[in-house]
């Protein structure tokens, strides 16, 4: 443990300067790192994978923050730290407005035991007609009729990983809002 | 497709993206502090050669509660700003404990204007739109928004709430050493109604608007 932290400290400064393959091999190597720190601090383990990828993408806003002459885990933690509370912040709020009337016996056992239910209450191509015109093409070939990122890329003049980010991020909104 | 495909598609694309977005490491959090401490200063000293100074400042460089007024709320401004700029990085660079020195600084100032008020005595003066509130605006309006520029840019604040509170201390503090060597309200009451107040309500205000801008 102690010589992954130091090897992380030297992959995030070579990272800083552009170093592509440092950053790859950090990015490949605090994954299962933020996994594990997730795992017992969140109800639900499904919502590990999900929060591990908001991180990494936090990580990859945040880098030029990170201060070469310092240790790279306290960064990191505390940037898992915040995305946690925002996370669980942001979803025990939206538990509030789902609660069901108690004499509706029958659809609250349906709600609370059986989550693909959900979507029946939900217009998905209603919150895929309100996101911007560029975003929804690009998640609905993708995702729907089943394009590769290459041919989405080539089609509408894009670099491939732009369009898988895109997509990424499309379906954590869609995830959001669809609860 | 498997959650292990997903991230490393993920991880593939911010490993591309890293090449046309080079991470190099921002200004140390003081010299940061310093360029917009600078800047604000200008400001304000700009601001009170327009409104021009008050006619007894040099009288009032002589008695020592005006100097300590002064000397303390230029320290606390130092201070909450040096802590902004140090909660624009995720683990403040392992300096978390800075975030209590403004605020007791804060306190400290606040009690010293209650136990002026107290000496004083308490007499409510009359409330009305006097050039102290107008001119707390025009100190106050420019370097908030240059500081929410500031610490918004090459930012990841995990703290946004008390980053915004410290920006408008920060703020507050500016605002009160330029108004008052403008404005000659001098009793306790006075100070806290028409110099301390409005800048706070500004910065809060400021800040409450401001949080937005520390999304990432």
């Amino acid at each position: 443990m102690q010589n992954n932290s130091l090897d992380w400290d030297q992959l995030a400064k070579a990272s800083q300067t552009g170093d592509k393959k440092a950053y790859n091999q950090l990015l490949k190597e605090i994954y299962p790192y933020i996994q594990n720190v997730l795992y017992p601090t969140l109800a639900n383990a499904d919502w590990v994978d999900d929060l591990t990828q908001n991180i990494l993408i936090s990580v990859h806003k945040s880098l030029n923050t990170y201060a070469a002459d310092r240790p790279f885990k306290p960064w990191l933690h505390a940037i898992i730290n915040f995305r946690r509370a925002d996370f669980l912040r942001k979803h025990y709020s939206k538990k509030k407005d789902k609660q069901m009337p108690y004499d509706e016996a029958l659809l609250e056992k349906q709600y609370v035991t059986d989550p693909a239910h959900a979507g029946e209450y939900k217009d998905i191509e209603k919150q895929l007609a309100d996101l911007p015109e560029k975003q929804r093409d690009v998640f609905v070939k993708m995702k729907i009729k089943g394009y590769s990122a290459k041919e989405i890329a080539e089609e509408m003049d894009m670099t491939e990983s732009a369009v898988k980010v895109s997509a990424h991020r499309t379906m954590n909104k869609l995830k959001d809002k669809l609860g | 497709m498997s959650s292990d495909n997903i991230a490393n598609d993920l991880i593939e694309s911010l490993t591309d993206e890293l090449d046309s977005q080079r991470a190099e490491s921002a200004a140390h959090p003081v010299l940061r502090a310093t360029i917009w401490l600078t800047l604000g200063a200008i400001y304000t000293a700009a601001i009170v050669m327009v409104i021009g100074l008050r006619p007894d400042l040099i009288e009032k460089f002589a008695m020592t509660d005006y100097v300590f007024d002064l000397s303390l709320a230029f320290i606390t401004g130092i201070g909450a700003s040096i802590t902004a700029f140090y909660l624009c990085i995720p683990d403040m660079r392992g300096k978390s404990w800075l975030v209590i020195v403004p605020f007791i600084l804060t306190a400290i100032f606040t009690l010293w204007i209650i136990i002026k008020v107290i000496t004083e005595g308490f007499i409510m003066p009359e409330l009305r739109l006097i050039h102290c509130l107008t001119e707390a605006a025009l100190f106050v309006a420019v370097p908030a928004a240059l500081l929410t520029f500031f610490t918004s840019k090459k930012s990841a604040t995990t703290k946004p709430v008390i980053l915004s509170i410290m920006n408008g201390i920060s703020v507050t503090a500016l605002g009160y050493v330029g108004i008052r060597m403008t404005c000659m309200l001098d009793t306790a009451i006075q100070d806290l109604i028409y110099h301390v107040l409005p800048f706070m309500f500004c910065g809060m205000v400021a800040g409450f608007i401001a949080r937005r801008f520390y999304q990432w």
